[in-house]
């Protein structure tokens, strides 16, 4: 027995993954951010011009991220990326620390409609990073007509056979999905409505078909390798796949039903180690080159009007940058805080078990 | 005489520094690890949760009503289903682990003493990867287009175009697949000690195969089969990689029921009752086993 458990324990301990460390005698910048998000050369040029180390940690949902400042990880790291409708409820919890304007000499490089937003008046606790739209990706190999709405996921008439998934994350995207194909639009706000949507998400999930809950990249990169057929999707995302080729054959839309746009913003921790390499860090992002280099990588659009010029094509192409017509269709989603957003958390609980 | 007394007590005082010594590190780990984390557990099962999920003041038997099954939408048997499930998925997979474990364990036990240790470390091999990503493998290897999943679609267990995975099937394979090596060592360990001349005198009184390995052969291997059922069954009950990628989370399991409270839909209050719940039943289970393997006496050995 005392082999064996030497063995067993051995065996554990391989299978761990050492802890990253870091260089002592370098000061250390913890950037927490959603996975293929950011370029290893941006990250390399911070470390040259701070001549400082940058530790990069991955997730997959706000609420990923949210859980992990709430549990301690609020004082760990330097700059979290959460999505605009996510900054009023952290700042209610107490999770961010505003930004030091003075410090943030490239701010003026934001363009005009991306200041001063709706969900953080004076840009008080966030910096718009990127946007993009939600919508949705299939395989038009497997599902011939999708429609040109959310009934690709909710009605089994449209995708009675093949698998597809929903995220699991926060819930807002999925039953903004689910009222606005029941007509009551993206950012339906009434508690009943919500139930409505939520009960068409549990019968959704009793299909045959449904394949789980996962999330849009996750979802995306077992679509590439056939295991799914319909998902929710980023359209960067998807842009950053047919860019290097690995999904040509995809195809993603914006549901006419209504959809969201959304912008994703650097903010800092409350209690973060390092706050001044954070706000350099969130300036250096904001400078016209870098702003450009970060969305020919991660393909997505970006807010810096003066990055501009220097995007490589990609921003004229429908995918990145929406035509009017499907600007009228999109939608921000709308904070929720305090009771309400107890509230919704618990009709997503019901639906997730 | 009275030399005689202080040498026993400095004896007795030798021995319990020993004792300290040898036990001390392992106690502080339990303590630090186990017993402080657990009773914070406790504390915050017992508390309310703020509009974000936080735990705090007054004290509270709600999150044990949530726990019953009593949530906004009214009385709900999800929470017993889960349970249930998740018992009846880590029986399968102990099951189906030992099962395997026999003919390995005892095909390892007829290859010439030299290549035993490798073959059993070709068991243990692949532990030495990431769960996460052995778990990644079987889910392709389930997938829609994969071969197994071809047999499955011309045997009609499965529907034209979907995968083995995700379902419960591949749950099943998934933990049986993750556990093995911890049903395998401990039998090896316990058959290599087995008395031959028993199984042959059974066969010389003309026993059936099935008779022979009942009489002769299982009862020699039972406490390592006992170990290795705490081992493979305790986790499998608990585990929460292997249902969200090869189940999905569409049918939940304690695990990701409990992992979900501290992320996606954060209660941490309902998460902690939650989690007391699955150490009282995992804790019902082992004095359940500890009384079974008594009765069966394979208790000695096989206690842990």
């Amino acid at each position: 027995m005392k082999r064996l458990s030497l063995l067993a324990a051995g065996a554990l301990a391989l299978g761990l993954v050492a802890p990253q460390m870091a260089k002592a005698d370098q000061p250390t910048l913890n950037l927490f951010i959603w996975s293929d998000y950011i370029s290893e050369s941006i990250i390399d040029g911070f470390e040259l011009q701070c001549n400082c180390k940058v530790v990069e940690t991955d997730y997959e949902s706000n609420a990923e991220m949210e859980a992990k400042l709430r549990a301690g990880g609020d004082s760990q790291y330097d700059v979290v990326v959460p999505s605009s409708y996510y900054v009023p409820e952290m700042v209610d919890e107490g999770l961010l620390q505003p930004v030091d304007h003075t410090a943030l000499t490239n701010f003026k490089n934001l363009a005009a409609r991306f200041q001063n937003p709706t969900y953080d008046p004076g840009d008080k606790y966030s910096i718009p990073y990127q946007w993009g739209t939600t919508g949705i990706v299939y395989d038009p190999s497997k599902i011939k007509d999708p429609g040109d709405g959310w009934g690709i996921l909710f009605d089994p008439k449209v995708n009675p056979n093949y698998p597809f998934v929903i995220p699991k994350g926060e819930g807002r995207d999925q039953i903004g999905a689910a009222c606005a194909y029941l007509g009551y639009g993206f950012n339906c706000s009434d508690p009943k409505q919500w139930i409505e949507a939520a009960k068409l998400i549990k019968a959704t999930k009793a299909r045959p078909n449904f394949a789980g809950f996962v999330d849009e990249t996750p979802a995306r990169d077992q679509m590439k390798h056939g295991l799914i057929a319909a998902s929710m999707a980023y359209n960067g995302d998807i842009a950053g796949c047919k860019a290097d080729g690995t999904c040509l054959k995809l195809k993603f839309y914006l549901p006419k039903q209504g959809s969201e746009i959304w912008v994703d913003t650097m903010a800092i921790p409350a209690h973060a180690p390092h706050p001044d390499l954070a706000n350099e860090f969130i300036n250096y992002i904001l400078d016209a080159s870098v702003g450009a280099s970060l969305s020919n990588f991660n393909q997505y659009a970006s807010p810096n009007a003066a990055a501009q010029p220097q995007l490589s094509g990609i921003m004229s192409s429908e995918l990145i940058t929406p035509t009017a017509e499907q600007m009228k269709n999109l939608q921000f989603l709308a904070p929720l805080t305090g009771a309400k957003y107890k509230l919704f958390n618990q009709i997503w609980t019901s639906v997730l078990q | 005489m009275s030399g005689a007394v202080t040498e026993v007590a400095l004896e007795q005082a030798r021995q319990r520094r020993r004792l300290w010594m040898t036990s001390g590190p392992g106690l502080f780990w339990i303590v630090l690890f186990l017993l402080i984390p657990s009773l914070v557990l406790l504390g915050i099962a017992f508390m309310s949760a703020d509009d974000y999920g936080a735990p705090i003041l007054p004290l509270s038997l709600q999150p044990f009503q949530q726990v019953a099954g009593f949530s906004l939408l009214g009385w709900d048997a999800g929470n017993i289903s889960i349970l249930l499930r998740s018992l009846q998925q880590a029986g399968i997979a102990t099951l189906v682990s030992a099962v395997l474990s026999y003919p390995l364990v005892f095909f390892i036990l007829s290859r010439p003493e030299p290549i035993r240790p490798l073959l059993l470390l070709f068991i243990v091999l692949p532990s030495w990867t990431n769960q996460v990503v052995r778990t990644y493998a079987w889910l392709e290897l389930l997938g829609p287009n994969a071969p197994l999943t071809w047999v499955a679609h011309h045997l009609h267990l499965v529907a034209p175009d979907l995968g083995i995975a995700p379902g419960s099937f591949a749950v099943t394979t998934g933990l049986a697949y993750n556990y093995l090596p911890y049903m395998i060592v401990p039998l090896y360990a316990s058959a290599e000690k087995l008395d031959w001349t028993l199984v042959e005198a059974g066969r010389d009184l003309y026993a059936s195969g099935a008779k022979l390995f009942f009489h002769t052969v299982f009862p020699q291997t039972l406490p390592g089969l006992l170990s290795g059922v705490i081992f493979v069954a305790i986790p499998a009950f608990g585990d929460y990689v292997v249902p969200q990628l090869l189940g999905g989370d569409k049918a939940l399991m304690i695990g990701s029921l409990i992992a979900n409270q501290f992320t996606e839909t954060p209660d941490w209050p309902y998460g902690a009752a939650l989690t007391l719940i699955m150490l009282v039943v995992t804790g019902l289970g082992l004095v359940a086993f500890r009384v079974l393997s008594r009765r069966l006496g394979g208790a000695e050995e096989a206690s842990i």
